[in-house]
């Protein structure tokens, strides 16, 4: 149908001996298939989403250094707390910037050295015995899994049982505090790296791609984002620690593994932040929702909308505590899996088929 | 077949647009009064894009409309920012011009201003604002602000999650849509509205007629080529009429046609839905219609204008019939409670508010009367909103009134409405 449009239109362009060569203002752009403006889309995803997401976090580090700072110079009960918060606070901000795999962030690994868990204590002991260790040292791929929040995590969290215990050590030895703070450091020359990248030259390079084809900049974000659904939540918060697809369960691989009272949390966050992007943040952004929407997909996008409900509400019903829901009750945390699965499902048929998106990764988990 | 069919009988209006100078009769033309038009037979050329010029100066400028539509763009944003958003700061915005975020949008000139005060509509004979028409449409854009932030933006909410669920009879959050209590999201109201009061009105009913209508001493400015001082102080070299030409192409192509929101936002949509060529018609007539003036070829340029009543007016009219079509299959999908019917029909609401800006060039009335707009606005508002519709029975009002608006045009209910699966 298109095709003949454009036959149409050539042939009065070749017909019109007179002045004009008529061409519309504009014509041209991203509104190749009906309602799927790439453009719109795709500046919404930097502009809306993205940008403002990574520098919610680089902001957010900037807070997790001041506060880390004030317990290694004064290690109190209160300063630690204040650290833990913050540190919290920190690692839930983290989930949004995770949905965006993609570029520099990609290249670099970025989403692993933030929070590769699990976080590997031998390494990170010996890091801080090591007196030759500086931020740099943190760029050896070989150290990715004794750095970022879950290193952080333990360091706050699980150097041992008692807060009193960590208190003093703190106090004792600067080694630790020097630690954490390289670790801090790390997580902020990294992101600001990555936003920087956005900021610059990868934002008009990815907003500029509106290619239909699979190279196009469209197809890479819808593909990542349902990878990050699949792998980085689904799988990675809730099937792996409970046993999916009949593998042995592994509690221990959870995030927060040394506050495992806020693993539940962090997992609801992240859907949200996934259901976010899903929906857009601004009234009319061009959100993958609205093109659902404008296509007269009423249906679909319900049926989304109602699957990542779903997904919350049944996280929400999980132990805070993942690790002790896994070990007790792993079939509860399957059925969750389920819950989130469905929604995998329907992105990976029936919005790919809708939207002309070609998956890039293959994977061999039997979906 | 039958989209087929559409699609071609388009494309060769586009190409009978396009092609045929001299004896263009695509609008239904008020020819009433031959003996003021003057200059039919002066030829000109329409150059292939909107550029004009005068001794190698571009007489082409329309930077204020630029500046209200984006000032406009940022209105809308703080009409939902429940974390920041407040009445003073909006309100110093839309009626001031000051205070944007973005410094280049701060101007003596603002939107409020410029919301019903056509020559056709809103001005007597004198070109004198008669307030008693005027005041009402002002009174209520001011009132949708000041219910929004009254429900949103008074600090109760630390964010839109704080927002409670809306329930018939309430407002609150449903989705990601700030409703009031029948369901009507306020900025939708006010946003599509506006495309009727502020930007339809200054188009068609202003700047159209003002570059239309037969003054003596203006026509022989133009035909002379003739600067006004004050224009020559400005470093401009466009004539008036010129001028009043291009601020009506201003509202509506003055910003990309991404970033737009009012109403060349809605042409793009209406193109997209099936009526192939609309876009290039109305930027073509645009086009023909300036060379026409600069030429001054005054019968043409009549008969493009008119062609960009019409065609305008039917933007509006097909976008109504669309929303409230499209709110009434999301419900029957069950899609009300997440957000989307109730913001389906605010925008329905606010394209119907617009009907009464329409134009109708055989008639130089709108298509619709107040009174009908009002009963129509009436039917949507009654009970408890757009609640009521969750109930079927309701839902034969919606058909009702799609058919309604539909019969004043070349254009079907079905052929507007949204293809339903």
């Amino acid at each position: 149908m298109k095709k003949l449009v454009f036959l149409f239109s050539a042939l009065f362009l070749f017909s019109c001996s007179s002045e004009e060569g008529d061409k519309p203002s504009g014509g041209e752009g991203g509104n190749g298939n009906m309602g799927v403006n790439r453009t719109a889309f795709l500046n919404a995803v930097v502009d809306v989403h993205a940008i403002p997401d990574y520098e919610r976090f680089a902001m957010q580090l900037q807070v997790l250094k001041t506060d880390v700072k004030s317990f290694s110079d004064t290690p109190t009960q209160e300063t630690l707390n204040k650290a833990r918060a913050t540190w919290l606070k920190t690692y839930e901000v983290y989930q949004s910037v995770a949905a965006y795999n993609f570029g520099l962030a990609e290249e670099t690994a970025y989403r692993s050295y933030m929070n590769g868990y699990p976080t590997d204590i031998e390494e990170i002991k010996g890091n801080i015995d090591n007196e030759s260790f500086t931020v740099e040292s943190l760029g050896n791929s070989d150290l990715i899994n004794s750095q970022g929040l879950p290193a952080i995590d333990y360091i706050i969290n699980g150097l041992d049982d008692s807060d009193a215990i960590i208190i003093d050590k703190f106090n004792e030895d600067a080694k630790y505090g020097k630690h954490l703070g390289f670790l801090v450091d790390r997580m902020i020359s990294f992101t600001d790296r990555i936003l920087n990248d956005w900021k610059g030259d990868y934002k008009k390079e990815f907003t500029s791609n509106t290619s239909e084809t699979k190279s196009g900049s469209f197809n890479l974000f819808v593909d990542r984002y349902i990878n990050f659904y699949e792998k980085i939540i689904r799988t990675g918060k809730i099937g792996r620690p409970a046993g999916e697809l009949s593998k042995p369960k592994r509690p221990q691989q959870i995030e927060a593994l040394f506050s495992p009272e806020n693993s539940r949390d962090l997992a609801i966050v992240a859907i949200k932040d996934a259901e976010r992007i899903y929906l857009g943040n601004s009234e009319d952004e061009a959100s993958l929702s609205a093109i659902l929407l404008e296509r007269d997909r009423v249906d679909l996008d319900l049926k989304i909308k109602s699957e990542f409900k779903a997904a919350i509400e049944s996280v929400e019903s999980l132990n805070a505590n993942l690790n002790i829901q896994a070990e007790t009750d792993a079939d509860t945390m399957l059925a969750t899996r389920a819950v989130l699965h469905a929604l995998v499902v329907t992105m990976k048929t029936d919005l790919i088929t809708e939207l002309g998106i070609e998956l890039l990764t293959f994977d061999s988990d039997g979906d | 077949m039958k989209k087929l069919s559409l699609l071609l009988a388009s494309t060769l209006m586009l190409g009978f647009v396009a092609c045929d100078d001299d004896d263009n009769d695509t609008s239904g033309n008020n020819k009433s009064n031959p003996v003021e038009e003057q200059g039919a037979d002066i030829a000109y050329e329409t150059p292939a894009t909107y550029t004009f010029e005068r001794d190698g100066q571009s007489t082409v400028k329309f930077s204020g409309q630029t500046l209200r539509l984006n000032q406009g763009a940022e209105i809308l944003k703080d009409l939902t920012d429940v974390e920041s958003g407040t009445l003073e700061a909006i309100k110093t915005k839309y009626e001031e011009g000051q205070d944007f975020s973005n410094a280049e949008l701060v101007s003596s000139s603002h939107i409020r201003q410029k919301v019903a005060e056509s020559i056709s509509y809103f001005k007597d004979e004198l070109d004198e604002v008669v307030s008693i028409d005027r005041d009402p449409v002002v009174e209520f854009f001011d009132d949708l602000i000041v219910e929004q932030a009254a429900l949103f933006l008074d600090g109760s909410y630390a964010d839109k999650d704080a927002v409670p669920t809306a329930k018939a009879g309430e407002a609150g959050i449903l989705g990601k849509r700030l409703v009031n209590k029948e369901a009507i999201e306020y900025n939708q109201y006010w946003n599509k509205g506006l495309i009727g009061a502020f930007t339809l009105d200054q188009v068609i009913n202003d700047y159209l007629t003002l570059a239309t209508r037969n003054k003596a001493d203006k026509r022989a400015d133009n035909d002379g080529g003739v600067i006004t001082q004050k224009n020559k102080d400005k470093g401009v070299v466009y004539t008036e009429i010129e001028h009043w030409w291009d601020e009506a192409y201003g509202y509506v192509f003055g910003v990309d046609r991404d970033a737009d929101k009012f109403l060349y936002k809605y042409i793009q949509r209406v193109e997209n839905q099936g009526f192939d060529g609309l876009e290039a018609s109305i930027e073509t007539a645009f086009r023909k219609g300036r060379a026409a003036i600069t030429a001054g070829n005054y019968v043409d340029a009549r008969e493009q204008a008119d062609f960009l009543r019409a065609e305008l007016s039917k933007v509006i009219a097909i976008r109504a019939v669309y929303y409230l079509q499209k709110g009434k299959q999301s419900i029957a999908a069950g899609a009300f409670d997440d957000g989307t019917a109730p913001h389906d029909l605010s925008e329905g609401i606010g394209f119907v508010y617009s009907l009464q800006f329409t134009h109708n060039p055989k008639t130089s009335a709108p298509y619709y009367t107040k009174g009908k707009v009002q009963e129509f606005i009436d039917e949507l508002e009654s009970g408890t909103g757009f609640w009521k519709y969750k109930n079927e029975s309701e839902r034969a009002k919606l058909d009702e009134m799609s058919e309604e608006i539909a019969k004043e045009f070349d254009f079907t209910v079905a052929e507007a409405a949204p293809s339903s699966n």
